[in-house]
C-alpha cells in the first residue's frame, strides 16, 4: 500500500515539526501510525509545562517527566529544554537536569512553583552552546560556599527573575550577551538582604530589562550601565542616595521605558543624566515617579530628542509647561499619550519648576503629531486649553482620543463633549473620540 | 555604472536551468553560500545541480528566496500575508517544497513549512490528523489499536 507523504518524510524533519508542538502533543502523535509510534523519541526539544497534569489520580507531572526523559533516545541530545515543575520535589527536578544538561544544550528554561527551591547544578554554568538560559521563581543562586566558575562563550539571553545574589560573577563570564532580563531583590529566602555594590552591565547588550530593589542598603550600589549598543532599555529601581546609576550615550537606542520610585525627590539625580543617553530613542515612556523627578529636578533641561516618535507620560498632575518644553524639544514625534494620575500617590504632588516655553508653536505639533491621547482628562481650563491649542495648530492631526475620567458625572461629560466638539478644527482629517469607562 | 548583478544557474530535475542573482541565493540556503565561499562553484561554467528538486517546485524556492531579500524591510503584516499566499498549494506541493527548502537549507522558509504542518497538527484529535494527513493504514494490530484508545480516549 502507498504509504502517505508525511509518513515519507525522514524522523529528522518530523522531529523538526513536532518541536514546534508542546511535548505532550508531540508524544500524542505516537498513536496515529506504526510509523509515527517511536517518532518522538528523538525529539531534541522539549516543553513539558506542568499546568496539564493535575489530575484525579493525582499529580501526574512527575512520572510524566520521569518516563519521557527515560524513554527518549539517549543518541538524541537534548538542545531545548523548558519545565515548569510546580510542586516536585529539588531531588527529582536535579535528576532530570542532569539528564538535560551537557555540551549540546542550547537553551534552558526553568520555572519552579514558589513552594519549591532549587540549587542549580554547577555544571550548568559552563555549558559551551549555552545560548538562552532563563530562570524563574524558586531557583536560588545564593546558596553556593563560592559562586562557581561561570564560562557560557555562546549565551545571547540571559533572564533571572528573581535573583538574590550579586549577578556579577555571572556576568563576567558572558562575553557575547545581547538580551539581559535582571530583577534583583531586595533579601534572599532566608531574609537577608542582598549585597551587590557594583554591577556592570555587560558591554555587548543590546537589551536590558533591569529591576533593583537592593538600594535600601546602608552601602552605595552602583550601577554601571555601559552598553553602547543597546536598542531596549526598561528599567525600574527605587532611587535612593546610597544608589548610583552611570551610563553612556546609547546611540542606537529605540524603546526606552522608565520607572524610578523615589522617597526623595534629590535623591534621582542621575535620573536627567540618564534622559540625556537616550536622546536618539525612538519610543519613550516614563512612569509616574520618572515624570516627579524630572518636574522637580533643578534647572532641568530637556535633551533634543531629535528620532522620538512616540511619548507616553504618566503626569502627577496637568502641567502645560512642562508638556510645551517637552514638545519643543521632539522635533518628529508622531503621537503622545499623556495620562493624569492625580492623587494616586501619598506623597505631595510636586510643582513644575522648569522654566516658561517659547511662545512659538512647537515644530512636532504644526506638522508631525498624528495622535494624540489624553487619559483621566478632566476639563480644568488648562487641560481644556491645550486641546483646543492642539486642535487649533495640529495641522496633520489625525486622531485625538479623550478618556473621560471616571468620576465625572453624566452633566459634565456631556458639556465637555459638546465643548470640544465645538472647537475648530485646522486638520481636516482629524477625529475626535470620547472614552467614557462608565458611559451614559 | 555599477558592476552587473551576479548571476548563479541552478539545474532542476528535469535538467531545466534557471539563472538567479547569487546574492538571493547565498542570503537564503547555507549550502549555496557553502559553495560559493568554498569557491567549488565556477561562475563560468558551473551550474548547481538539484536533482531531487522540480522545475515547479524549484521556481516556487526561487520566488520566496527573491522576495524575502527584496522585502525584507516590508512591515511583518505584509511579510506574512506574502508567505501565507505562498504557501497556498496542495499537500503535495508543500512536501515539495519542503524537501526542497531542506536539501538546500533554507532556514526561513524551512521554518515558515513547519509552522504550517504543526498547525494541522497542533489541538487535532487523532482520527482528524489521520484524515488531514491521508493516513489511510495507521498499521496498528487491532487490539494496540484498540488499546490506545482505551488508554488515551481523549486524543480521538
Amino acid at each position: 500500500m502507498k504509504m502517505d507523504r508525511i509518513s515519507l518524510l525522514p524522523n529528522s524533519i518530523l522531529c523538526d515539526i513536532l518541536s514546534y508542538l508542546p511535548t505532550k502533543e508531540a508524544i500524542s502523535t505516537g498513536i496515529i501510525s506504526r510509523r509515527w509510534r517511536h517518532v518522538w523519541k528523538d525529539l531534541q526539544v522539549l516543553d513539558i509545562e506542568d499546568i496539564p497534569f493535575w489530575s484525579p489520580r493525582g499529580y501526574l507531572f512527575d512520572p510524566y517527566v520521569t518516563a519521557i526523559l527515560s524513554q527518549r533516545s539517549a543518541d538524541y541530545p537534548i538542545k531545548k529544554f523548558r519545565l515548569t515543575p510546580s510542586r516536585s520535589s529539588e531531588d527529582l527536578i536535579l535528576t532530570w537536569l542532569d539528564a538535560v544538561i551537557g555540551p549540546h544544550l542550547q537553551e534552558l528554561y526553568l520555572r519552579i512553583g514558589l513552594m519549591r527551591a532549587i540549587k542549580l547544578p554547577e555544571s550548568i554554568f559552563t555549558c559551551v552552546l549555552l545560548k538562552s538560559l532563563v530562570l524563574r521563581h524558586g531557583i536560588y543562586l545564593d546558596n553556593y560556599p563560592e559562586f562557581p566558575n561561570v564560562y557560557l562563550p555562546s549565551l545571547k539571553n540571559l533572564h533571572l527573575d528573581p535573583v538574590d545574589v550579586d549577578p556579577s560573577k555571572l556576568l563576567s563570564g558572558c562575553p557575547v550577551l545581547e538580551n539581559l532580563k535582571l530583577i534583583l531583590q531586595k533579601t534572599t529566602r532566608e531574609g537577608s538582604y542582598v549585597y551587590a555594590p557594583t554591577i556592570q552591565m555587560p558591554r555587548t547588550l543590546k537589551s536590558l530589562t533591569f529591576e533593583d530593589y537592593t538600594s535600601l542598603m546602608e552601602e552605595i550600589n552602583v550601577r554601571e550601565i555601559y552598553t553602547p549598543f543597546l536598542e531596549y532599555l526598561r528599567v525600574r529601581t527605587v532611587a535612593s542616595p546610597k544608589l548610583q546609576v552611570s551610563v553612556i550615550n546609547f546611540p542606537n537606542m529605540v524603546e526606552a521605558h522608565l520607572d524610578f520610585y523615589h522617597e526623595r525627590v534629590e535623591h534621582g539625580a542621575w535620573v536627567p543624566k540618564l534622559f540625556q543617553a537616550l536622546r536618539e530613542t525612538k519610543l519613550l515612556t516614563l512612569e509616574y515617579e520618572t515624570t516627579q523627578c524630572l518636574f522637580s529636578a533643578p534647572a532641568f533641561e530637556f535633551p533634543e530628542f531629535h528620532r522620538l516618535l512616540k511619548l507616553e507620560v504618566d503626569l502627577p498632575c496637568f502641567n502645560t509647561n512642562f508638556l510645551l518644553n517637552f514638545l519643543h524639544n521632539c522635533h518628529v514625534l508622531e503621537a503622545l499619550v499623556i495620562h493624569i494620575l492625580r492623587g494616586h500617590y501619598s506623597h505631595p504632588e510636586e510643582e513644575y519648576n522648569g522654566p516658561t516655553p517659547p511662545t512659538m508653536v512647537p515644530n512636532c505639533v504644526t506638522s508631525h503629531l498624528k495622535s494624540f491621547e489624553f487619559r483621566e482628562y478632566q476639563d480644568t481650563a488648562d487641560e481644556h486649553e491645550f486641546i483646543a491649542y492642539l486642535l487649533q495648530r495640529g495641522l496633520v492631526l489625525k486622531n485625538l482620543t479623550i478618556h473621560l475620567e471616571s468620576n465625572l458625572d453624566q452633566e459634565t461629560k456631556y458639556n465637555i463633549v459638546k465643548g470640544l466638539s465645538a472647537i475648530p478644527r485646522v486638520s481636516t482629517i482629524c477625529q475626535l473620540t470620547f472614552n467614557d469607562k462608565n458611559p451614559i | 555604472m555599477g558592476s552587473p548583478v551576479k548571476k548563479i544557474m541552478l539545474c532542476s530535475s528535469e535538467k531545466e536551468i534557471f539563472s538567479v542573482e547569487e546574492q538571493v541565493m547565498v542570503q537564503h540556503s547555507v549550502i549555496i553560500n557553502n559553495m560559493i565561499e568554498d569557491g567549488s562553484y565556477n561562475h563560468e561554467e558551473s551550474k548547481i545541480p538539484l536533482d531531487c528538486v522540480d522545475s515547479k517546485t524549484l521556481k516556487k524556492v526561487i520566488d520566496y528566496c527573491t522576495h524575502h531579500t527584496h522585502h525584507h524591510n516590508d512591515n511583518q503584516e505584509d511579510l506574512e500575508a506574502w508567505d501565507a499566499q505562498f504557501l497556498n498549494v496542495d499537500s503535495n506541493g508543500l512536501y515539495d517544497l519542503l524537501m526542497a527548502a531542506n536539501y538546500l537549507e533554507i532556514r526561513n522558509l524551512l521554518d515558515l513549512i513547519y509552522g504550517t504542518i504543526k498547525n494541522m497538527i497542533k489541538g487535532k484529535k487523532i482520527d482528524e490528523i489521520r484524515r488531514i494527513f491521508n493516513i489511510k493504514d495507521h498499521g496498528f494490530t487491532p487490539e494496540e489499536e484498540e488499546q490506545n484508545r482505551k488508554e488515551y480516549p481523549h486524543f480521538y
